[in-house]
């Protein structure tokens, strides 16, 4: 596994720009695989071999596709389900957070209005993923 | 009157005939057949107006041509009392109250009749009640699907709506921090200001999702223990330190999904700790016996007469300089009328503002 990248779905480019520029003030380390689709994010995960990145963000109303039809993808195949995956979407709907929970999803975050707390937002984030073990650590 | 007393005895009188078993070569046969016959004829012919009568009374006010209905039940019934007459004179050879009876039935029959030919045109135009069920059904999926559709317009307004508001609070929040501390303080204040806008206009997405959701609840209706919703409620709101609150146990309870009634108490305690400017904040919530309603009680600033009706009215808000969005009473009226209650203000005696509301018609 790549401790020092993150993969990112979200088909906004300011949300986009504004993750990776929080990111950047909490940690110079990490580094954000950016992907617009539900389709490329997958199948960059299943063909990476050894290397998936150590935590999954997903944005939910991604065009035509959704967060959650990450989530079932992640749910059928052994590599996907290797990483973690937490949303990070605009919608605060109780439907919404229920579903992503009971497809599997790691956190559900509604993204934040400002700056400052975005970046304390990714700081916790992250920080929590540092401490986690996660499937395939102990083999290295 | 003595003249009608008189005629009415007559038609009792029996002098010049005599009973039936006696004319003629009856076998107790056939005279019991004909009694028999006519009497179940009587008694069906009696139940029909009867059964009319305590449908149209009990059941069915709304009946189309309902006299019609009263001129039927008089033509069977006298019908049938031809028929007990009939039985009557094998006995008793009473053929003048037998003549009475047919003519107050032709009467009732030919009056029937007549009054039948010109409705039968206009009957026949009613609907039948298969086709008024088939309308119905019709109407009901329709209102099912313009309801998913607004549903699915909200969701999706939502999202567009506040993804380039959060880019915007986002970018100006971000070049704030970017530039630091040599950014000319106004400019700062300035980007501050904005950054507030794009969070009231947050908050107004929010609420007006709320309101449009307002009356569907996808979670069934229960009996809710108002107290308990009450501080249920508090429970997720910042208590001003000042505020006293009381919430009285014994209310009546309310069939109403809790959701529902949460949005209710949220946005009268939201706008009782909003509008209070007096130095010790109280709050009541209870139960009117005399109004039949339950109340939500404050000492805040409020509410004149010329207001009490509008501040219901959505985006409509009382004269005032504290901030909101003018949805949450909407929000409240929404709910309640949906449930067929209602809600009102009045100020108390004591000059305390008092808004009332009721869960379910009556």
């Amino acid at each position: 596994m790549n401790r020092s990248q993150i993969l990112l779905v979200e088909d906004n480019p300011i949300d986009k720009m504004m993750f990776e520029r929080a990111l950047k003030h909490v940690s110079k380390d990490v580094e954000v695989l950016h992907f617009e689709s539900v389709q490329e994010a997958c199948r960059y995960v299943e063909n990476v071999g050894v290397a998936t990145p150590r935590l999954a963000v997903l944005d939910l109303r991604l065009g035509d596709e959704t967060g959650f039809d990450y989530l079932r993808k992640r749910n059928q195949s052994s590599r996907l389900h290797d990483v973690p995956a937490i949303i990070l979407s605009t919608s605060d709907s109780n439907k919404d957070v229920k579903e992503a929970f009971s497809l599997g999803a790691a956190g559900y975050f509604v993204k934040p209005l400002e700056f400052k707390e975005l970046t304390e937002l990714i700081a916790s984030i992250t920080s929590y993923w540092d401490w986690s073990v996660l499937p395939g650590d102990m083999d290295s | 009157m003595g003249e009608i007393w008189k005629w009415i005895s007559q038609l009792w009188d029996e002098s010049g005939f005599t009973p039936r078993w006696y004319c003629g070569q009856w076998s107790e046969a056939l005279g019991y057949t004909h009694i028999v016959a006519d009497l179940m004829v009587f008694l069906a012919y009696v139940s029909i107006p009867v059964a009319l009568t305590y449908f149209m009374l009990k059941r069915r006010r709304d009946l189309p041509f309902g006299n019609l209905f009263w001129l039927f039940s008089l033509f069977i019934f006298s019908c049938g009392t031809v028929h007990l007459v009939e039985a009557i004179i094998f006995w008793h050879p009473v053929y003048r109250l037998s003549a009475f009876t047919k003519v107050v039935t032709a009467l009732a029959s030919w009056g029937t009749v007549l009054f039948m030919i010109p409705i039968i045109p206009k009957a026949l135009a009613l609907p039948g009640v298969k086709k008024l069920n088939e309308h119905l059904q019709d109407m009901t999926h329709r209102l099912k699907r313009s309801n998913e559709d607004l549903e699915a317009f909200t969701y999706i307004a939502s999202h567009d709506l506040k993804a380039p508001l959060r880019a915007i609070g986002n970018l100006l929040s971000w070049s704030k921090e970017e530039v630091g501390t040599s950014l000319d303080p106004k400019v700062a204040d300035a980007i501050d200001k904005s950054v507030d806008q794009v969070k009231r206009m947050n908050l107004l997405i929010d609420n007006l999702l709320i309101y449009a959701r307002g009356e569907k609840s996808h979670e069934p209706v229960s009996d809710v223990d108002m107290a308990h919703a009450a501080r249920s409620a508090l429970s997720m709101l910042a208590i001003p330190d000042h505020f006293h609150i009381s919430i009285q146990e014994s209310m009546p309870k309310a069939r109403i999904s809790p959701t529902q009634v949460q949005q209710i108490f949220l946005n009268f305690f939201t706008n009782a700790f909003k509008y209070n400017n007096k130095e010790a904040g109280s709050l009541v919530v209870g139960w009117s016996e005399k109004d039949r309603a339950y109340f939500v009680e404050d000492n805040g600033q409020g509410v004149p007469e010329h207001d009490r009706q509008r501040i219901f009215n959505l985006f409509e808000r009382g004269a005032t300089h504290v901030d909101g969005s003018g949805l949450g009473l909407a929000i409240i009226r929404k709910i309640v009328l949906s449930v067929g209650g209602a809600v009102w203000v009045t100020m108390t005696p004591e000059g305390r503002t008092r808004f009332l509301f009721r869960l379910s018609r009556g």
